[in-house]
């Protein structure tokens, strides 16, 4: 009778353990980019709706666009004060690195990427004052970054479709899509990101 | 020597006075064709599982990997127009089963979309099977050997209507079984109607009683799977024995 007691929880312990491994291969699969090319524009990732993890624009003459492999995230979103939400694109430029952040109200609290489905259809206009737009650069030959707050003078952002993400029976992430464009000045230059995309899946590790 | 091969061709045709050479034969046949086939993104329910390691190879979002596997057993009455020329006309029955899965063993199907909710599933496997019955018409062309062998070449189409689709889901997560008849519903079936065109070389044993081998290329006129993008069936086996029979003037 002992011997079958250790045996079932034995048993127990090992299936917790494969069912805890499932969990992390969904949650790391997830998280991986799939880079689908846009057609038209194949420099650019294709507009999806999937929770791909990728994000393009234009950028004047270059691109501003996602990393296709290593650790960095290439979005996040954070909860601020005053029901506003961060959006972070962690990116390149050619070999630059680029980081665009954008701090927008989004008219009601959002404190999980579950509620995230708020956004659903918003478009924000970056133009107003409330919203406060930063890049930074990191030149990965000398190491050496810089970062500024911008004004755009036009443009907005559109979270067109969010999405919950349900894998066999259960929720695993919100699918965040949309596309953003948007123009400014800084030091006598002009700089213009258009014809923006992304498509990022949002678990808890993506918002916090 | 274009010219010279045509009249080889010809007179080979004529050499033989065709009321000698009138034979009928009776064919059963046995054949085989395997292809395999890459599925782009083209599936609006197919959700990409893995990263790009090379996105070089990966550029243009190839995803998955299929295979269809056709086996067909038909009876072709063969008429013997002269010692070079068959006409053939029969009846034919054609399984495909057409497999698709990814390279990491599994992928997500998404079976259902809310307004706001995606929800898929995690299948390991897609296999779907089509039954048609056809009627294969050729023309076989024999070039004489020496002894009891010769080589023939052979040409031609199938008409065939789909008589059955079963579509056999494997589901990752036991639990999911429910959708399985809504995948299967978005899975759908290929065309009712399909004409496989063929050519093929063959050689054919005579020891009285006749059986030969061919290796057709065949070609579809539409595929034989609903998850198939390619139409070319490619190179196949088909083995014969023929039951002849003369016919005195």
């Amino acid at each position: 009778m002992k011997t079958l007691r250790i045996l079932a929880m034995l048993c127990a312990t090992a299936a917790i353990f494969i069912s805890c491994d499932a969990e992390k291969d969904y949650k790391y699969e997830l998280q991986e980019t799939v880079w689908v090319s846009d057609e038209n524009e194949p420099k650019l990732p294709k507009y999806t709706e999937q929770g791909y993890n990728t994000f393009g624009a234009r950028f004047n003459r270059e691109y501003f666009l996602s990393y296709r492999n290593g650790s960095q995230f290439p979005c996040l979103f954070s909860s601020k004060e005053n029901n506003k939400l961060e959006m972070t694109f962690n990116g390149h430029v050619s070999s630059k690195g680029m980081q665009l952040k954008i701090v927008f109200p989004c008219g009601q609290a959002i404190r999980s990427w579950k509620e995230m489905v708020a956004l659903n259809g918003k478009t924000i206009d970056l133009t107003d004052p409330n919203v406060v737009v930063t890049t930074s650069y990191v030149d990965n030959y000398d190491n050496t970054s810089e970062s500024y707050t911008i004004t755009p003078h036009n443009g907005s952002i559109t979270f067109k479709k969010v999405n919950l993400l349900n894998i066999d029976g259960v929720v695993r992430e919100a699918v965040v899509a949309g596309e953003f464009n948007f123009g400014y000045e800084y030091n006598g230059n002009r700089y213009i990101i258009s014809s923006g995309r992304f498509d990022i899946g949002v678990d808890e590790d993506i918002f916090w | 020597m274009k010219k010279n091969f045509l009249a080889v061709i010809i007179l080979a045709t004529l050499s033989v006075p065709a009321a000698k050479a009138q034979q009928w034969g009776i064919g059963v046949n046995a054949g085989t064709n395997y292809c395999e086939f890459e599925t782009e993104v083209s599936f609006d329910n197919l959700r990409q599982g893995y990263r790009h390691e090379n996105e070089w190879y990966y550029e243009d979002g190839s995803y998955g990997v299929g295979d269809m596997r056709s086996r067909y057993f038909s009876v072709t009455p063969e008429y013997r127009y002269s010692n070079n020329i068959s006409f053939l006309a029969g009846l034919q029955l054609t399984v495909a089963s057409s497999n698709f899965t990814s390279d990491k063993g599994y992928f997500y199907w998404m079976y259902d979309k809310q307004d706001t909710e995606l929800s898929y599933c995690t299948i390991h496997k897609f296999r779907q099977t089509n039954s048609y019955i056809g009627v294969p018409l050729a023309v076989k062309f024999v070039v004489r050997g020496t002894g009891y062998t010769s080589v023939f070449f052979q040409g031609g189409v199938t008409p065939s209507v789909r008589v059955n689709t079963n579509n056999d889901i494997q589901i990752r997560d036991l639990a999911m079984e429910k959708v399985k008849s809504k995948i299967s519903d978005q899975l759908g079936t290929p065309e009712n109607f399909c004409m496989p065109i063929y050519a093929s070389v063959g050689v054919q044993f005579d020891f009285g009683l006749s059986a030969s081998f061919q290796f057709p290329y065949t070609i579809l006129g539409s595929t034989m799977s609903s998850f198939a993008e390619d139409s070319q069936l490619g190179f196949g086996i088909q083995l014969a024995y023929i039951f002849s029979k003369s016919v005195k003037e």
